[in-house]
């Protein structure tokens, strides 16, 4: 048991480190991060730039803090996208069961069948790339997960005997729904919304990264990474740190995501 | 046995109606007429209005629907308007550069990661077995194209052992074309190593605490044979079902792979072609994606009573 709580503190701690660096991004940098330098092009880490400077000059570090706001920025609203258009398919999905869940199921299994990815790339093609387009994209794919889950729930729960309770109480659907059915709900959508905010952080680097997603000169560990492949031979810090920043960020929510699916869901706790 | 298949069969269609509904659609979101925007900025108003008859962009949408999903099933998907190249036989070469090295990592993933996962189930909480879910974590957190630059930077360009870009078909050159294919390969398996070793020693966790696992042990069987005849069998069922979803996904995802190793394959046609907004090639590239995944699925569902044969009679 122990090793998994421990897990949830590394995850923690490092999801902790990620928002902190994010929000000092707000309002301090070392550097400004679109100043250009030629003196001081593809400069190696030193006192002056802890992590070195890019093929315009740029200080890495703070362009790296800028792109930790904009991956916890894109990755929130994803979620939060997701998460509530989502919950709200799957409630309605679940209570009003019937043809009703039928369609809404069809089609959201339908979408369940692109890969997450595909169907943000071709909903790209639509609204375009940029910070926005990403996520919309991002929270449309994101969105037939969540709304599977919650329907999952609450059809188990609408049989339970509380629910009855509060109809037979002569509550309306809509107060039973948000009073009894919605927070019994939050269990399974935390797990998925932690997991979620990961993805839409590996989707956003992975867009970025094929130019499809912030464009330049706004940094973006993704974008980052891509306008330093060409120079990674030379200055080897510039295909490292944008890619180490993404992983601990991924390692630290799936942590994180671990720890809380063994404290919230109760089928896995028999097992550890 | 045949029920079972014809079900799924049958439960595969209206998913695969929604699917081209929604690529038809999709593309017809994008705002502005796509006569027009096909056409460039240089059109004569004649110009469009033709090229609208000629995409049947003047009928009603669910006749225009019937067209292109009637102009599919005969296998014509249309034109690039870039190039003019038919859209079909570009998808499928380019699908089969992808397939080849989808297939090869997501086969050597699971060789290695599903003996782990089960060792570590069977090493619960032990140095093992945190070793070795330790490791899965940080492999599945590392995104696959950083690793892809990693190895590329460390194999190709301070060893000089393998080629660094380009790409060579092997029915080409044997020998030459799989040296290119052996990082964007190596690339993929380390990651999928690390979701296939969790979800191996989630599935057999769950089976180990049966009691029939335990009737077993008392048996007097020997560990190995516990753990493989009769442990493993019930829980490869959920690991092959994610075996299935991977193959799909990374078919869907490849895209980054094949740009870090500047590999011509389906990911990389599908993100140029959105780069020089050709549409009906992004729309050609989604569906067969998506049908393929489909296709992928249902030959995993289809195989599945190969290990759990309760499906069946369910």
């Amino acid at each position: 048991m122990k090793h998994f709580t421990l897990n949830g503190l590394i995850g923690g701690v490092l999801v902790a480190i990620l928002l902190t660096v994010a929000a000092i991004g707000l309002i301090w940098t070392p550097y400004d991060p679109m100043k250009l330098s030629f003196t001081a092009r593809l400069a190696a880490p030193s006192a002056a730039h802890w992590l070195g400077t890019d093929e315009f000059g740029r200080d890495v570090a703070s362009r790296l803090m800028i792109g930790a706001r904009a991956s916890v920025w894109i990755g929130c609203l994803t979620v939060g996208f997701a998460a509530i258009v989502g919950t709200l398919i799957g409630m309605i999905s679940g209570y009003a069961r019937g043809w009703i869940d039928g369609v809404i199921m069809a089609i959201n299994n339908a979408l369940l069948a692109f890969p997450g990815i595909l169907l943000a790339l071709g909903l790209l093609a639509v609204f375009g790339a940029n910070q926005y387009g990403i996520i919309f994209a991002l929270g449309i794919a994101y969105t037939p997960s969540m709304a599977r889950v919650v329907r999952g729930a609450v059809l188990s729960l609408r049989e339970r005997e509380f629910i009855e309770a509060s109809k037979i109480m002569g509550n309306s659907e809509i107060y039973t729904m948000l009073r009894h059915i919605l927070p019994n709900c939050l269990a399974p959508i935390t797990v998925l919304s932690t997991s979620m905010f990961g993805w839409a952080i590996l989707s956003e680097s992975a867009l970025s990264f094929l130019g499809l997603g912030v464009p330049p000169p706004a940094p973006t560990w993704g974008n980052m990474l891509a306008a330093g492949r060409p120079f990674i031979e030379q200055a080897v810090w510039l295909g490292l740190f944008p890619g180490l920043c993404i992983a601990l960020t991924l390692l630290g929510i799936n942590l994180l995501g671990d720890a809380l699916r063994d404290k919230l869901d109760p089928r896995m706790r028999g097992l550890k | 046995m045949i029920r079972f298949i014809l079900n799924r069969l049958l439960m595969a269609l209206p998913t695969v109606l929604i699917v081209s509904i929604t690529v038809f659609a999709l593309i017809r979101f994008i705002p502005g007429d796509p006569a027009a925007l096909m056409l460039g900025d240089m059109a004569t108003p004649e110009q469009i209005a033709e090229m609208r008859t000629e995409l049947g962009l003047d009928k009603s949408m669910p006749e225009q629907f019937l067209v292109w999903s009637g102009n599919v099933l005969t296998g014509d998907f249309g034109r690039s308007i870039v190039n003019d190249e038919e859209i079909l036989p570009l998808v499928v070469s380019r699908f089969m550069v992808s397939a080849e090295i989808v297939i090869i990592a997501v086969i050597l993933a699971s060789l290695i990661a599903v003996p782990a996962g089960v060792i570590a189930a069977w090493r619960q909480n032990s140095i093992t077995d945190l070793a070795l879910v330790g490791t899965a974590t940080v492999l599945l957190s590392i995104p696959t194209f950083w690793l892809g630059l990693l190895l590329l930077l460390f194999f190709g360009l301070k060893l000089g052992w393998l080629p660094v870009l380009g790409y060579v078909s092997i029915s080409d050159n044997l020998v030459g074309g799989l040296l290119y294919l052996v990082l964007p390969i190596m690339t993929l398996v380390i990651h999928e190593a690390g979701v296939l070793i969790r979800m191996a020693r989630a599935s057999t966790l769950e089976v180990l605490r049966l009691d029939y696992i335990t009737h077993a042990r008392a048996k007097g069987l020997s560990e190995s044979a516990v753990l493989w005849k009769h442990a493993f069998k019930n829980a490869f069922g959920p690991t092959w079902t994610m075996i299935g979803l991977i193959l799909g996904n990374l078919l869907g995802g490849i895209a980054v792979i094949e740009t870090v190793f500047t590999i011509p394959g389906l990911g990389r046609l599908m993100v140029d072609s959105i780069f020089q907004r050709d549409y009906p090639v992004i729309q050609g590239c989604l569906l067969f994606v998506a049908l393929s995944y489909v296709v992928v699925n249902l030959i995993v569902d289809l195989l599945y009573p190969l290990f759990d044969p309760r499906v069946v009679a369910e």
